[in-house]
């Protein structure tokens, strides 16, 4: 539930706003505008803008260190990807 | 369905249809703006302002004639008005009544009744733009590869919702680990502007794979309703001497004052009867003007012959059109139309990168797996 809580406000949002300039004109068309920015303006700040928290960043350190050795065992391993 | 073939679904689907889908979406950029590029360049051109005395409507049989006159080796297919732009008719000809292709596409000033323009057809940055959209110059064939390229995406949208689940169930909604390795952060990228971005693919998708129907649906109707309501007038003679336009017009907006004109096809059309103007009726709501009424009018004699609704899969066609285009809420939902085209390109090419990574070190994992199955053979005697 927790998962899809975002996804499925972000969907009904963008559904709204596709439908409404549709059946009315005038302010309408400003309410579709700004509904329809919202999965934008999530996209763009989450996706790309938005800096890590504190924990995060600290945490960073760790993982390039961690990353590099990752890497070096993984070679010997051929274990070659993390998907999941 | 397991996750496992929710996945490979989504990953065939996606793979198939990854390349046409960018260039759908790449061409469709500039698409977006198409009336304000075309206007930019001085391909298509604005009414002049008139005093307010000058709201007086215009001879259309002379625009007609001076249409005619212009060119006179070819024939008046249709006559085409726009909801955005109330003051002008736009005439478009070509070199048989019945061609698909057209000659010419004229503007006219329907105040003044004044020549404004001739639209430049098949040249330029914006007609390239627009045929590899709709076509990729192959005509009818390469409108329906598209939108069966559509039909994936739509597969490849609701099994990405799917393997969406698994994914983030330990994740917060709009994690992005940026400080893992670029993979993962690339899937992070993907998975989210992926479901926010949901709606509006999955619905331009559909509407896209709805108008690549365009030609069979209209057929569809020419072939079933249209040919009943011409099948009373086989045996009449064919229509001699000159016809009206400007009553056939008229005669249309008696029969439905409180619509306007969309466009009028000429008799002998695709969209008439030999004997017949068919007038394309709209009323005046987003909605209602897709919803076409149509008027059929006798040509020689101008008058109202009976009036028609269009069948639903027309109207769902013609419903289909702005949902795609984003041209239903002024410049502001063209840009916001603009920016979800980017991201859902940002998606498109996340996935393609994040297929390309992986489909690398799985064929290394198998080369190593082949070395060690060698080694082993060769040790055992």
């Amino acid at each position: 539930m927790k998962v899809w809580f975002m996804p499925l406000l972000v969907g009904l949002i963008s559904l709204a706003g596709l439908l409404i300039a549709l059946i009315a004109d005038g302010v309408a068309d400003l309410v579709s505008i700004v509904m329809l920015a919202i999965p934008v303006l999530l996209g763009i700040w989450l996706g790309y803008l938005k800096r890590s928290s504190p924990q995060e960043a600290s945490r960073r350190v760790l993982h390039v260190a961690d990353h590099f050795s990752k890497m070096s065992s993984r070679k010997q391993k051929g274990e070659g990807h993390e998907y999941r | 369905m397991s996750f496992r073939a929710w996945y490979e679904v989504h990953k065939w689907t996606s793979l198939v249809s990854t390349v046409f889908l960018l260039m759908l979406c790449i061409t469709g950029l500039p698409l977006i703006f198409s009336h304000e590029i075309d206007h930019a360049l001085g391909k298509s051109v604005e009414p002049p302002a008139l005093h307010a005395q000058a709201h007086r409507q215009a001879d259309i049989d002379a625009i007609v004639a001076d249409a005619q006159r212009r060119r006179p080796q070819d024939v008046l297919q249709f006559l085409v008005t726009e909801p955005d732009d109330p003051n002008v008719l736009f005439v478009r000809m070509a070199d048989k009544i019945t061609s698909s292709g057209l000659t010419a596409f004229y503007t006219y000033d329907l105040r003044s009744g004044e020549f404004l323009n001739a639209y430049p057809l098949g040249e330029g940055f914006m007609d390239v733009m627009l045929r590899l959209h709709v076509d990729m110059y192959a005509g009818l064939p390469g409108t329906l590869f598209l939108g069966f390229m559509g039909l994936l995406l739509v597969a490849s949208l609701v099994s990405g919702v799917v393997v969406y689940g698994p994914y983030m169930k330990k994740l917060p909604f709009g994690t992005v680990r940026r400080e893992r390795v670029a993979r993962i952060k690339w899937l992070d990228q993907h998975n989210l502007l992926g479901i926010v971005t949901l709606v509006w693919f999955f619905v331009v998708g559909l509407t896209g794979v709805i108008n690549t129907l365009n030609i069979p649906l209209f057929g569809q109707w020419q072939a079933t309703e249209l040919a009943d309501l011409a099948r009373p007038f086989q045996g009449k003679p064919p229509l001699q001497g000159p016809v009206s336009s400007a009553a056939a017009v008229k005669a249309a907006q008696r029969a439905e004052p409180d619509m306007a004109l969309s466009f009028m096809a000429y008799p002998g059309n695709n969209f008439s009867t030999p004997h017949h103007f068919m007038a394309f009726m709209r009323g005046s709501s987003p909605v209602s003007a897709r919803l076409l009424k149509i008027v059929m009018i006798d040509a020689a004699t101008s008058e109202v012959v009976t009036t028609r609704e269009m069948p639903w899969y027309v109207s769902a066609l013609m419903l289909s059109q702005p949902l795609h285009f984003g041209d239903y809420g002024g410049i502001g939902l063209k840009i916001v139309w603009l920016l979800l085209d980017l991201l859902t390109i940002i998606v498109l090419a996340t996935g393609l990168v994040l297929w390309w990574k992986k489909r690398h070190v799985t064929a290394e994992q198998r080369l190593r797996m082949l070395a060690t199955l060698e080694r082993a053979r060769r040790a055992t005697p």
